[in-house]
């Protein structure tokens, strides 16, 4: 009797811990940034139903952490052993982590096919290091330049023949001067930021790809600046300064939004679908006078676009099960979905156009075939604080474009050393 | 030679007015624009003020801040209180009382002071992270309830204010060495107490690389952590952002307003 019984107890032991392995589900966690006001409702809870309608057996918990110290954040995360098994990173990021060991190779959990047949390859490319993927792209923006109607109409140049080439900007912007001067007007023909604060990314970058030139060599090793592409880059931007036609102000500080929706400016250089959302918001009738004009062409036409991607820590709990999320994330009906709320363009593969019907952002999806990322060399941020404070000195007049190109070049190849 | 001071007197206060009108002046932006009912799109929008609370009402409706606002209101509460008491409790001993290697405790937690955060926050969170404590108040209390600082500061406010005899007279009347400290010892240092509750006050209500680093859920945010992520959505709406931080920087500047003269006396007492 007492055998029997102790057997019946062992066999509910044993059928209650087999119900919880059976029933364990298998939890990822996923650090985002923010995109949307109330992003977890809008975004990822609907997400997470659908997920769990495929995987019952994944619980996925998205944290969403502030932009302001996320290079701290994930690197803690990822020096202590303890990082999320999904996190969102842009290109810069790659080789930080990735030179680290610190990234699992998505090609080993998503084959190869399926990957080159949602993306296209150059956009994959960025984030290959040797023969692995390590970013799954899941939103592009590209920059454009916008100009202010009203300020094109009362200087009398037509809104329809926007300039195309350097040479027919600085005709524009020769005749917007002239007309400001003239009439006594405080108006500057473009708002270009050369401020410590703004990402060369937004400003110096996209000219130099323009004069066809480089940042850094292909190896990441040199830099490639200091080039005759690079002085030309760097002598339209000083051509610009020194003519008066950007604002003074927007040489040490601060973006051009400001002048822009006040009118005093007839073009701003660099902006990204948010941030023309970000003036929408700040002003309702934006889009009767905010024009999408064409990417500018040096030697070439090019513009930055920015990757915002998935990728999976090396010590995720579980990740095979933090693939099949980035699947999901990446499948091309959750992809558009996530960039129609986001405001971004989406990098899949005959994916519709999101924004058609939008008359500047539907101009600017269709500029995405301009765009190139920046460089994903871990020194990133350094690099481009040497050339931002090269560009503040060339256009200030404390060095001559020469000398401060040769001194930023030594600098960046004694980091990149 | 009246007229000659009365001039110097007008130019300083002339100074004086400057410089408080530079450093109040993005204070009263800020205030400006998170009560202002229009669009600010640029400078001259801040002062032609149209008054309404709907931008901290949709703030409190639309965003966490309630939450934040409670987190930062426990974390800074509870570390201001234990942080005071227990850097009494080590500043009274390292003041009054002599042993072995005392000197050289006292160093070791000065040389805390020299290293920056970010020499400690890896290893902090690792020991964290590995007693189950991440997303917590816990390493809130566990780091902040222990000052170097504060035993520093108390210290040289008991060596100056408390009187050897009267510790010596209050054992031979038979205290113990608890009741001799809340008895004699803490009275005596109460000014010292609040300049040093003030400091820890506005040092762990605007910690944000800590928060950030011990918090990954927005239930556990701290207010400077909760600002900077709705900077990062709203740094468009200008109204929105500076109702947000002006919420999270009031306490700050209240305490600043009422307790200044005991800022003032404990930066005096690390000179001395």
């Amino acid at each position: 009797m007492r055998k029997a019984s102790r057997v019946l107890v062992l066999t509910l032991i044993a059928a209650v811990l087999l119900s919880n392995v059976a029933f364990a589900k298998t939890k990822i966690v996923q650090w985002s940034f923010p995109m949307l006001e109330n992003e977890m409702e809008v975004l990822w809870k609907p997400f997470i139903e659908k997920f769990n309608e495929i995987y019952p057996d994944i619980e996925v918990q998205v944290e969403i952490l502030p932009w302001a110290g996320r290079d701290e954040r994930m690197l803690t995360a990822v020096v202590s052993g303890n990082p999320p098994d999904v996190v969102y990173l842009n290109e810069f990021f790659l080789q930080t982590f990735a030179s680290r060991g610190a990234l699992e190779p998505l090609n080993a959990y998503i084959s190869e096919e399926v990957l080159l047949s949602r993306f296209p390859e150059t956009l994959l490319s960025t984030g290959k290091v040797g023969d692995n993927y390590y970013l799954a792209p899941m939103l592009t923006g590209v920059l454009g330049n916008v100009y202010h109607r009203e300020v094109l109409e009362k200087a009398g140049w037509d809104i329809n023949n926007l300039p195309e080439t350097w040479d027919e900007f600085l005709e524009f912007a020769a005749h917007i001067k002239k007309w400001a001067d003239e009439n006594g007007e405080q108006v500057w023909p473009i708002a270009y930021s050369a401020s410590m604060e703004t990402t060369l990314n937004m400003s110096w970058f996209p000219i130099l790809w323009q004069a066809g030139g480089d940042i850094v060599t292909e190896d990441g090793k040199k830099a490639a600046f200091n080039s005759p592409e690079g002085i030309a880059a760097m002598q339209f931007v000083k051509t610009l300064a020194d003519n008066g036609y950007i604002p003074e102000s927007l040489i040490t500080s601060g973006r051009g939004d400001d002048y822009f929706l006040d009118g005093r400016v007839a073009m701003i250089f660099g902006v990204d679908a948010a941030g023309i959302a970000g003036m929408r918001e700040r002003d309702p009738e934006f889009d009767s006078y905010a024009v999408v004009g064409p990417i500018l062409k040096g030697k070439e036409r090019v513009t930055y676009t920015t990757l915002g991607a998935w990728a999976i820590f090396k010590n995720a709990n579980n990740a095979e099960a933090a693939a099949k999320w980035i699947e999901f994330l990446t499948s091309p009906e959750i992809n558009v979905e996530y960039n129609k709320k986001t405001g971004y363009m989406s990098p899949i593969i005959g994916a519709p156009k999101l924004f058609a019907d939008d008359p500047l952002l539907g101009v600017l999806e269709e500029q995405v075939i301009y765009g190139r990322g920046g460089m994903t060399i871990s020194q990133e941020r350094r690099v481009m604080d040497v050339l931002k404070r090269a560009q503040q000195a060339i256009i200030l007049g404390e060095a001559s474009i020469e000398d401060a190109l040769r001194s930023a070049e030594q600098e960046v190849n004694f980091i990149l050393r | 030679m009246t007229a000659v001071r009365y001039t110097k007197n007008i130019l300083i206060y002339v100074c004086l007015i400057i410089l408080a009108v530079i450093f109040a002046g993005p204070f009263i932006a800020m205030f400006l624009v998170a009560f202002q009912a229009n669009p600010v799109t640029s400078a001259r929008d801040i002062f032609n003020l149209n008054f309404t609370l709907s931008n901290f009402i949709r703030v409190f409706n639309e965003s966490r801040l309630a939450r934040w606002f409670l987190n930062s209101v426990i974390t800074t509460g509870v570390v201001t209180v234990f942080g005071t008491f227990f850097s009494s409790l080590s500043a009274y001993v390292m003041a009054k009382k002599d042993f072995p290697g005392k000197e050289l405790i006292f160093w070791l937690f000065l040389a805390v002071l020299m290293f920056p955060a970010h020499a400690w926050i890896i290893p902090m969170f690792i020991q964290m992270s590995r007693m189950g404590l991440v997303n917590t108040y816990w390493p809130f209390f566990l780091s902040g309830t222990s000052s170097a600082f504060g035993i520093f500061l108390l210290r040289q406010y008991i060596e100056q204010n408390v009187v050897s005899d009267i510790l010596e007279a209050a054992r031979i009347d038979g205290c113990g060495e608890f009741r001799t400290y809340f008895h004699i010892v803490l009275p005596t240092i109460i000014p010292g107490l609040i300049t040093l509750a003030i400091f820890l006050f506005i040092q762990w209500w605007g910690q944000f690389m800590f928060a950030l680093i011990m918090t990954t859920s927005g239930d556990m945010y701290t207010l400077p952590v909760g600002v900077a992520l709705i900077r990062g959505v709203a740094q468009s709406n200008l109204r929105f952002v500076m109702a947000t931080t002006a919420v999270a920087v009031l306490p700050s500047i209240v305490v600043f307003i009422f307790f200044q003269n005991y800022l003032m006396r404990g930066v005096v007492m690390q000179l001395d």
